[in-house]
């Protein structure tokens, strides 16, 4: 178990707001203490994670990352790609986010080292029920390694 | 080769009547011998005869001298007397028949007197007469003029038969099979009882050799004669045959089409005199005249149909020998290449020259790789600059003719003008490409509706329902209906969404292939088992059902909107009977789905093919309308048709044929439809391009 002194920090990289909104709703609805850190683009993913400037100066390392695919910009898969290439951040779990259902999307997450892929229901308590599910498995089941 | 046959047959000519002359010469040789031989022996018989005539005459008159002269003397017992008569010398012995001497052991006096014969054969004979008176007489008588008469190989042989008695004496060799022989009868005088005498006159073969030989070495002679002028008549014959079969033969071999047609060295081939050879040789002379004249007919026609053959087909040809400038071309060749025959010599050198300059090296390549040892005939493409600066395209094929030790020898090249081909393959290149993109288009736009069209409706639903949980106290009735409005909306442009996009992936990653349509049937029930259940609906399958060309997930669908479609618009008092048919009809299936629902009216039948055409309100019956025309894209994609009828049980018969052969033209009807909208797409695209 991953227990953690106080809050749990999960980075959403995503562009839809309103997705976003659905996101922190479900994760207030649920059992543990979480931070979410919201980034809309690579840049901002990657400011956060290596504390790039002075917004993300502070920035903790996440315990969890939901990413979107279909970013402006840079793609999803793109920042999954420099995610697991980079060893201070590889070890964070990723989990995608996505509304697409096409099959090669789902390969090519986890050829480049996606940890789960999770597709958005049209149903927002089915998204809820889904965040949940991610919470526990992450938070409560897996065991992972310690950060660097 | 027809010089050969005329020499062959020159020599067995001359052979043939050689041999036909000797057999001739040999015959008659043979026959005259025969001829000669028959006749000699006839006349030495003849002479024989004569001589043993005359013979036995004279041995007839000898003894009646003798007889006379015993009668006229009378002798006594135990006298000899020796006389001449008629030049033959006689001894007359007597003796007494109780005292015979010697003569008792071989005669039997008086009784059964008995003659015999002298042993030294020449000519003297002793006979023992016996007279009437006694004493008995032994006569014995010298025949020398009949061993005279037969001498040099002659045979004389006497016999006198006396009282049944005979004495015998022969001159000469014994008589062989082949000797002459001749009698003659002699009449005893009286006294000497009943007799006869016969002389017996032989000549052997020595006597007639000698003419024979004679008219042998003549007839030799005269066959030898015959044989030397019939030997000379046939080599005089076989010369003169042999000089005119030479000459057709000569002419036949030196007979050449190629060259012009010359016969002989630089003529006509020419025969003297009437003879059935000289006839020959001129029929011969006249046919060469007329192969000649047949010759340049047809190599003018032949060439003359070469050259339509190639402008129409828009081929030249060409030969030249490998390492030599020089080439032949044909004038098509010339044309391709925007040349007259008149103008140019044709050489490499030109023919490189037309080439476009970018394409002169790999020309020469494969020119250069044809000639390789293995490698043999060669293709390539290249433009041509014609004198007046136009480009064309051309087809360069050449073929390498090599000797038995794999030398070439000869390179025989077509050139083809493709320029009009290589324009429609540019076309058809294009329209391809087209094609291609579009569909590449088409799957994005898949992509997009049912990602990023679907997303805002997921989050206007998803918020919705926030909303509510959240104000669900304080809703009246009226807003409460509102939302479900919206709920409802949201809920059908998602299914809208779906179903577009299934109906624009019919024909798309599709895997045509055998399958049994029975099958299908069955999977499709198994997905509308729910239906079927709630429904308690009759469905009746024939037992079997062809194996057909299709995708099965496209087939399986097909069904499954069909049956599915039959049990939705039932009638609401009575349970669904659904008919599944298939006829063969030849060259196509045709599939039926009978139902006794509630129908369609003859002018919407058309219509419920049409893309989210529907014919009831959707609080009647449920859907989007787009399954008959998911139907209607799958049948025709594999050039079948469907259609709408109605039935006696008031309901609707659904019919689509499937060929059994997938006919082409069918299947680019059904891409057509992918590129309809082409337009559209591209702004979808460029949207989405935005929203990233």
């Amino acid at each position: 178990m991953n227990k953690v002194e106080g809050n749990y920090n999960i980075l959403l990289v995503e562009d839809d707001l309103a997705d976003a909104g659905l996101v922190r709703i479900a994760l207030r609805k649920g059992r543990h203490p979480v931070t979410l850190h919201h980034a809309k683009d690579y840049t901002e993913a990657f400011g956060f994670l290596r504390r790039i400037g002075a917004d993300f100066a502070n920035a903790p390392r996440p315990h969890l990352i939901f990413l979107d695919l279909n970013l402006p910009g840079r793609s999803g898969h793109e920042i999954l790609q420099e995610i697991k290439s980079d060893p201070m951040l590889c070890g964070i779990p990723v989990v995608i986010l996505s509304t697409s259902e096409a099959e090669r999307d789902v390969v090519r997450s986890y050829q480049l080292g996606a940890n789960s892929f999770v597709s958005k229901p049209m149903d927002a308590d089915d998204f809820t029920h889904h965040i949940h599910t991610m919470e526990t498995y992450w938070f409560d089941v897996v065991r992972l390694p310690a950060g660097p | 080769m027809l010089a050969k046959l005329s020499q062959r047959l020159s020599t067995r000519v001359a052979a043939a009547t050689s041999a036909l002359a000797l057999f001739f010469v040999v015959c008659t040789g043979i026959g005259a011998w025969v001829v000669a031989s028959g006749m000699m022996r006839d006349q030495a018989a003849r002479q024989v005869a004569e001589l043993a005539r005359a013979q036995a005459l004279h041995v007839s008159s000898l003894f009646e001298s003798v007889v006379s002269t015993v009668a006229e003397r009378r002798l006594a017992v135990g006298t000899t007397e020796r006389l001449t008569v008629g030049g033959v010398e006689v001894e007359i012995r007597t003796f007494d028949p109780t005292s015979p001497g010697d003569w008792s052991k071989s005669a039997t006096i008086l009784g059964n007197p008995v003659g015999r014969l002298t042993p030294d054969l020449g000519g003297r004979i002793e006979m023992l007469l016996p007279v009437d008176k006694a004493p008995p007489l032994i006569l014995g008588v010298t025949l020398s003029s009949l061993a005279s008469a037969l001498a040099g190989g002659g045979h004389g042989e006497l016999l006198i038969r006396v009282g049944g008695l005979t004495a015998q004496t022969a001159i000469g060799s014994p008589p062989g099979p082949d000797w002459q022989v001749a009698e003659a009868e002699v009449r005893l005088p009286q006294g000497f009882g009943r007799g006869q005498l016969v002389v017996r006159a032989g000549i052997g073969g020595d006597s007639l050799d000698l003419p024979l030989g004679r008219y042998a070495l003549v007839l030799s002679l005269m066959g030898a004669v015959a044989i030397a002028l019939v030997l000379a008549l046939a080599v005089v014959t076989s010369r003169r045959l042999t000089r005119t079969l030479s000459g057709l033969a000569d002419a036949a071999s030196s007979f050449d089409f190629d060259a012009g047609a010359a016969v002989g060295a630089g003529g006509r081939f020419h025969v003297e005199g009437e003879d059935e050879i000289a006839r020959l040789g001129k029929a011969f002379a006249g046919m060469v005249e007329r192969l000649q004249s047949a010759y340049r007919d047809l190599d003018r026609r032949s060439q003359a149909l070469l050259t339509n053959a190639e402008r129409v087909a828009q081929v030249g040809s060409a030969i030249w020998q490998p390492g030599e400038n020089r080439q032949q071309w044909s004038d098509q060749f010339h044309a391709i290449l925007g040349l007259s025959p008149a103008d140019v010599a044709p050489s490499r050198q030109v023919f490189f020259d037309r080439v476009h300059p970018d394409d002169r090296p790999a020309l020469a390549r494969v020119m250069a790789d044809a000639l390789q040892p293995g490698s043999g005939r060669v293709v390539l493409d290249f433009r041509i600059i014609r004198g007046d600066g136009a480009e064309r395209v051309a087809q360069f094929r050449a073929e390498v003719a090599r000797d038995g030790q794999g030398t070439p020898i000869r390179v025989d090249a077509t050139l083809q003008d493709i320029t009009e081909r290589k324009r429609m393959e540019d076309q058809l290149d294009g329209v391809v490409r087209d094609l291609k993109r579009s569909n590449e288009e088409l799957e994005q736009f898949a992509y997009v509706a049912s990602h990023d069209l679907r997303q805002p409706l997921r989050t206007v639903r998803s918020y919705l329902s926030l909303i509510e949980d959240s104000i669900e106290d304080k809703l009246d009735d009226e807003t409460r209906e509102f939302m479900d409005f919206i709920r409802d909306g949201v809920k059908r442009m998602d299914s809208l969404i779906t179903d577009l996009l299934a109906y624009s992936r019919v024909g798309r990653r599709v895997a045509d292939g055998p399958i049994d349509s029975g099958r299908m049937v069955d999977l499709s029930l198994l997905d509308l088992q729910a239906e079927i259940d709630e429904t308690h609906a009759q469905i009746r399958v024939p037992d079997t059902l062809p194996v057909i060309e299709g995708d099965a997930g496209e087939m399986t669908r097909l069904f499954q909107n069909l049956i599915g479609n039959a049990l939705k618009y039932r009638k609401p008092d009575q349970l669904p009977d659904i008919v599944l048919e298939c006829v063969d009809q030849g060259l196509q299936w045709e599939f039926s789905v009978a139902d006794n629902g509630i129908g369609i009216a003859p002018e919407h039948r058309e219509r419920a093919f049409g893309i989210f055409q529907r014919l009831h309100g959707r609080h009647e019956y449920e859907g989007t309308g787009i399954g008959l025309a998911i139907c209607r894209k799958i049948v025709e994609r594999q050039g079948g048709a469907i259609w709408c009828e109605g039935n006696d049980q008031g309901g609707a018969t659904f019919r689509f044929t499937w060929p059994k052969m997938r006919r082409l033209a069918a299947a680019l009807g059904g891409n057509n439809l992918s590129l309809a909208g082409h337009g559209d797409l591209a702004e979808f695209e460029g949207l989405r391009e935005d929203g990233r």
